[in-house]
């Protein structure tokens, strides 16, 4: 070995290696060509650059310099062992000396990480190595290049080259990065590449990624078997890579479940209530631990959830139940049948909360077979009666251990109301059968009827009017929303397996992003491994993907609107980018996300606010409720003046709503939301209260179309010349209140015929008013039985409001009766004589129109006069009621005589009239 | 039979009880044969009926007083049927285009020109045009009052409007110009004493003095209202006492307590409870118009001086507001926060000064 010594030159080089080193770093910068040296080519080029540079540079001791450009290449030895012997004088970074150097000046090493960390290892000889030239990788001094300080262990600083991220993972593939300075000729990747051609070619049905994926997955196999899965997944994973990951990480069994532990269990113990019917396997219900007798009186009968109280099963209790309590809370009881008292399940949720698999893993761990039916089945009444007994009817006959079904219907809010009826109808089917005393036939002759297997119903909207009766047969469960650092968890394994890198924090931002849904955070997570990139914060706050529209409540706007948000800063402080989606938030430049930033300043309450109002969207109901719901809200608030403005941004609303409604023009519907980012500031509180549904308007809006239609009958059957004086409004506000007292005299309970003058003529004008504004009365029959006489129109409703203080007059039931039969009277009366206004049966004074003959005298027999009013009224009529015009007329039985004097006649056909026609005989007068 | 309203109006001119020089320069106006479109405008109860009924008299004769109903139909641009009921003797026809809600504007072109295309006959015998007499024209929308111009400048010579309304202030200048405007003003209250004493002679019903003051006052220059108050009073308790106490519809006595109300207690609790007053009365068909008029006269009853005129030009505001929009219960609502704003600072304001 020539160089195990140094030279004499070496040595003189070595005492001034301080200098060599700056010049040597001149040399390198002027040299600095980053790219990875390909060729020999490159060396030899950059061999005569350091020459030229060194001649043209000064040096501080230009024999060296001279000596170095003379002899080429020892030269660069030399220099190479000057860095690396000074090094060497540290003799700790020295590498292992590397044999093959010496002369074979071809066989050139490209200093990288892997010499790099066998120099660093090892210690003592010097290690001569040949460097390209562009690429330095320990400085001694700092470098301008991104670095990292080590600090060896007798003090020395030195200074080792960052790469960037991409080069080192890009290296680790670039095959064609020659690493000839490892011990083997070709790398280990090369290696693995051949390896993998070779295995490619061998199998060409299999595709490349899938192979690669296989075998990235059996490196990781080890890993996943410490981890929480269960072999069953492994199975399922090594399967059809392109199932989506919704079916891959779907849970299988019954621990894997992502939601609460306490609707899992209750689902799971309802399902068990069905054993003894389906199974025939004893139910055990929990005895309550505590003696209810011993607690205090108010405690006792107290229901809890899943220990039945002492007046729980008391039948006579059952009426006193409201609907309420079937919520939740899981009735242990079993009926006759032996199955439990609520046959069907309800689970409701928002989406993708995970309640379709719920039902499946609970079914098939407590031993059934589920059967789904959801929407995109035919669900009309037909379809649902075949599907519901197929499935609790019929069980499968290929298998060796059949199970029992259990029917799941999943979204059926979506469901025709029909059948949910029908479904309603059947499961409660056997609640007659219970009321009779097991008499035994009974219960054979209808037993196949029954439901005997259990059904789980799933839906989004709990309040949908279609499953109302359902919410009351059945037991209702709300999913809560999953767990934030649950669903976390288990999104971090599930990267972990996909090879996202991902921390905790950032996963629990993208869970609260995506509202908790599980599906949409791993649609998300998808999208994002797409990118091959870790994970960071700022990617899931900027994330314009995976956001769903997010459509709020009623409920919520209003608790948002009414709401002061308690201070929560969040974590992420920095700006958003939206594109344009949220509107500018008030003296902040760049577009303010919902929840960034201090969540209870003015500008972000402003732009929640304007996002809430804005994804609900139904803004007269809002505004409604909003109108309605204030004055409980306690704000504060002096001199009503916060009110005050709240109600003139609302009428500002009412005119642009009305402007947009007349004229069809939607240009400044966009002003509309303002309004309530205006009433939240005024009318917000800190407290939270409960918020009424705004139901006046609407019962404001049946009132009046019922009052209006009564006075519009009224109106419409008005004689003309009355109508002609009168408008709508004159009539309800002065003609009816007034009209009301005018016919109510006061007059003496006395039997009809006992009636003074007076009080006669009262009875007329009463008579004569209602008949020319179409009043009548009417009996109709009250909720007790009774009978009364009331208005025809109603217009007492219209008038009467309810004031404390006012005595109100009525006329008695009798007098009622006989007003309406008088005005019955009148009106044929006053059809048959075809006059205008109405009349008082008094001919004499008319005064008729002149075209009108007077009636013939036979009209007058048709109509039956009231005795009373006869005897005081008219004129001397006969025994038949005909006035009389010529006293001596002589009359006959049948009056033939008086037609034959008019112009017109009648002939009746009177039928039987015994009483009045006798045949006379002069012979009786004598 | 009917109310003494209706009994006692007077059916000609010669018979009006007051306002008599108007009344003689109509029966000048129509002796020359010759008159222009009217609009007849004033308070309700004011006579502005009975005087066009009065002037058609005048013109056509008694005929003019055989009246009878009829059903109009129309089919709107969109076929929809609307019916329409009018009123019509013989020479003149008398719709309320309001009947029709928003079709208004159909009834107006349709009916109108039909009446007024068909030339009168007989010339000699009667005069030659057809009178139409148009009920409620403020509550017209401005498309049926825009339609209703050019119809009656083209129809001139065939066919005579007349116009009837509350106030010409939602009547658009077009139509006002083209119409002889009459106010028939609100009778004065001695007016109103001498119409009560007449009727009731008629009736045969002693009425003492004191008593006719009050219902005068009570009615406020209202005859209609009148008459009718002296017919209830009568069926309630006769003979008179000069202290009875008088009828009144209930949805004044209402609307009384109300404003007592919003003078006792301004608070959120207290606007709650009077809402749900003011939505009683409003479901009882009484027009917010007449609520807020109403309301303003009996708190003003409680406000002294420099109060009294802002919140009358509040009440102003708000009511105008009102017509702006539809739904009157918000801006109801408003004006009655205003107000309770507006007296409890004054409220505070005497106490601190009392202080």
């Amino acid at each position: 070995m020539e160089d195990e010594f140094p030279d004499p030159d070496e040595e003189y080089e070595m005492r001034y290696a301080e200098e060599f080193e700056l010049m040597n770093e001149f040399d390198f910068e002027e040299n600095a060509a980053p790219i990875l040296p390909k060729g020999n080519e490159n060396k030899v080029k950059k061999s005569l650059n350091f020459n030229n540079a060194a001649s043209s540079g000064s040096r501080p001791s230009s024999s060296l310099s001279d000596q170095l450009a003379t002899s080429n290449e020892t030269g660069r030895k030399r220099m190479q062992d000057e860095m690396f012997g000074s090094l060497s004088d540290d003799d700790e970074l020295c590498g292992k000396s590397s044999n093959p150097l010496k002369k074979a000046r071809n066989d050139e090493i490209v200093l990288d990480d892997q010499t790099c960390d066998s120099l660093t290892e090892s210690c003592g000889e010097p290690v001569a190595v040949r460097v390209p030239r562009p690429k330095r990788y320990v400085f001694r001094l700092v470098p301008e290049e991104p670095h990292q300080s080590i600090t060896t262990h007798t003090g020395q600083k030195l200074f080792i080259r960052l790469k960037a991220d991409e080069s080192i993972r890009q290296k680790n593939f670039d095959l064609n990065n020659k690493n000839t300075g490892n011990l083997l000729k070709v790398s280990v990747a090369s290696l693995k590449l051949q390896m993998h051609n070779e295995a490619r070619a061998k199998s060409s049905l299999v595709s490349d990624e899938e192979f690669e994926r296989r075998l990235r997955e059996l490196e990781k196999m080890d890993y996943r078997s410490k981890g929480a899965k269960d072999d069953s997944n492994v199975n399922e994973l090594t399967n059809n890579s392109n199932d989506s990951w919704m079916e891959l990480y779907r849970p299988r069994n019954y621990l894997d479940l992502l939601s609460e532990e306490n609707i899992n269990r209750t689902l799971l113990h309802w399902l068990k209530l069905w054993d003894k019917a389906v199974f025939n396997r004893e139910v055990k219900i929990k005895a309550p631990k505590i003696d209810e007798t011993l607690k205090p009186q108010w405690a006792q009968g107290q229901k809890s959830s899943v220990v039945p109280g002492r007046f729980e099963n008391k039948k006579k209790f059952e009426k006193f139940r409201t609907n309420k309590q079937n919520e939740g809370e899981l009735k242990e009881e079993l009926d006759s049948s032996g199955r439990p008292l609520q046959k069907i399940v309800l689970i409701s949720g928002p989406p993708g909360l995970g309640k379709t698999t719920l039902a499946h893993v609970v079914a098939k761990h407590a031993g059934y077979n589920p059967v789904e039916m959801n929407a995109s089945d035919d669900r009309n009444v037909e379809a649902f009666k075949l599907q519901l007994e197929a499935a609790t009817q019929m069980r499968s006959v290929i298998g060796s251990n059949p199970l029992p079904n259990c029917l799941i219907i999943d979204e059926i809010d979506g469901a025709p109301a029909a059948s949910i009826n029908f479904l309603v109808s059947t499961l409660t089917q056997e609640g007659a059968h219970n009321k009779e005393n097991n008499q035994a036939k009974k219960k054979k002759k209808k037993g196949h009827n029954l439901v005997s297997r259990p059904v789980i119903c799933i839906c989004n909207d709990l309040y949908t009017p279609s499953l109302r009766p359902l919410r009351q047969a059945a037991l209702v469960l709300q999913f809560p929303t999953t767990n934030p650092n649950r669903l976390a968890q288990r999104l971090l394994s599930i990267s972990k397996e996909q090879e996202i890198q991902v921390d905790m924090s950032t996963m629990l931002a993208l869970c609260e992003k995506a509202d908790y849904d599980i599906r949409s955070c791993l649609a998300t997570l998808y999208f994002l491994k797409s990118r091959r990139l870790p994970l960071r914060y700022s990617d899931v706050m900027n994330l314009n993907i995976g956001l769903k529209d997010n459509h709020k409540s009623l409920f919520q706007v209003w608790q948002e609107i009414f709401h002061i948000p308690r201070q929560k800063k969040s974590q992420y402080m920095g700006p958003i980018e939206h594109e344009g989606m949220l509107p500018l938030a008030p003296d902040v430049d760049k577009p303010l996300a919902p929840n960034a930033g201090n969540n209870a300043s003015m500008p972000a309450r402003f732009a929640n606010i304007l996002h809430s109002v804005h994804s609900c969207g139904e803004y007269d109901r809002l505004l409604q409720g909003v109108f309605e719901n204030y004055p409980t809200i306690k704000f504060k608030d002096s001199y009503l003046s916060s009110v005050c403005t709240g109600l003139d941004w609302v009428c500002f609303y009412d005119h642009v709503n009305h402007f947009i409604q007349k004229n069809q023009n939607y240009c400044v519907f966009g002003y509309l939301p303002y309004t309530f980012i205006a009433l939240h500031f005024q009318m917000a509180a800190v407290l939270s209260q409960k918020i009424k549904y705004p139901t006046a308007q609407t019962e404001l809006n049946a009132k009046v179309t019922k009052n209006q239609s009564i006075v519009s009958t009224m109106f419409q059957d008005l004689k003309a010349k009355v109508r002609i004086t009168n408008s709508k409004e004159n009539i309800i506000q002065d003609v009816i209140p007034f009209s009301l007292p005018i016919i109510t005299p006061t007059l003496r309970p006395v039997s009809a015929q006992l009636y003074s003058a007076e009080e006669k003529e009262q009875i007329l004008r009463v008579i004569g008013v209602m008949i020319s504004y179409n009043l009548t009365f009417r009996q109709e029959k009250t909720v007790d039985g009774a009978y009364r006489y009331c208005l025809e129109p109603d217009i007492e409703q219209v008038a009467y409001f309810d004031i404390g203080t006012v005595q109100r007059k009525s006329l008695t039931y009798s007098v009622k009766q006989m007003l309406a039969r008088e005005i019955e009277l009148e009106k044929l009366r006053l059809y048959e004589s075809n006059l205008g206004p109405v009349i008082m049966p008094k001919p004499l004074e008319q005064i008729e129109p002149p075209a009108m003959k007077p009636p013939p005298n036979m009209a007058m027999t048709l109509a039956l006069k009231p005795k009373p009013i006869v005897e005081s009224c008219k004129t001397a009529t006969d025994f038949f009621g005909r006035p009389l015009k010529t006293p001596p007329k002589k009359k006959n039985a049948d009056g033939s005589v008086q037609t034959a004097q008019n112009d017109v006649w009648y002939h009746f056909k009177e039928g039987y009239s015994n009483a009045v026609r006798r045949s006379v005989k002069m012979a009786d007068f004598l | 039979m009917s109310l003494w309203v209706d009994k006692y109006r007077p059916s000609t001119l010669a018979k009006l009880d007051y306002h008599r020089e108007q009344a003689e320069r109509l029966e000048k106006m129509v002796a020359k044969g010759n008159f222009p479109h009217l609009l007849i405008y004033g308070p309700p109860g004011a006579g502005k009926k009975t005087r066009v009924m009065a002037l058609l008299r005048e013109l056509y004769g008694p005929g003019v007083e055989k009246l009878r109903m009829e059903h109009q139909n129309f089919t709107t641009p969109s076929n929809k049927k609307i019916e329409v009921m009018t009123v019509a003797s013989n020479y003149h026809i008398e719709v309320n285009p309001n009947d029709a809600g928003i079709y208004d504007r159909i009834v107006i072109q349709e009916m109108i020109k039909n009446i007024a295309q068909a030339q009168q006959l007989d010339i000699g015998g009667q005069r030659e045009f057809k009178v139409v007499v148009l009920t409620e024209v403020d509550k017209l929308t401005k498309d049926a009052q825009h339609a209703l111009r050019r119809t009656m400048e083209k129809y001139m010579t065939t066919c005579r409007l007349i116009l009837c309304a509350n106030s010409t202030s939602k009547i658009i200048a077009p139509l006002q110009s083209r119409c002889l405007g009459i106010r028939v003003p609100a009778p004065t209250q001695e007016d109103v004493i001498k119409v009560l004493q007449m009727v009731s002679k008629k009736e045969g019903i002693n009425l003492p003095d004191e008593f006719a003051i009050r219902l005068a006052e009570k009615s406020e220059r209202n005859l209609r209202r009148a008459l009718l108050m002296l017919e209830a009073c009568k069926v309630q308790q006769y003979p008179f006492n000069a202290k009875q106490e008088i009828v009144e519809p209930d949805w004044e006595v209402y609307l009384r307590e109300t404003g007592q109300k919003m003078v006792s207690e301004q608070s959120p609790k207290a606007l709650l409870e009077v809402r749900g007053r003011i939505y009683e009365l409003l479901s009882h068909c009484i027009a917010p118009e007449m609520i807020i008029k109403k309301l303003l006269g009996e708190i003003l009853k409680n406000c002294d001086g420099q109060l009294k005129a802002e919140i009358t030009s509040m009440a102003a505001y708000y009511e105008h507001r009102l017509c702006l929009g539809s739904k009157v219960i918000f801006h109801i609502e408003a004006f009655i926060a205003k107000f309770m704003a507006i007296y409890k600072r004054f409220l505070e304001e005497s106490f601190a000064n009392m202080m």
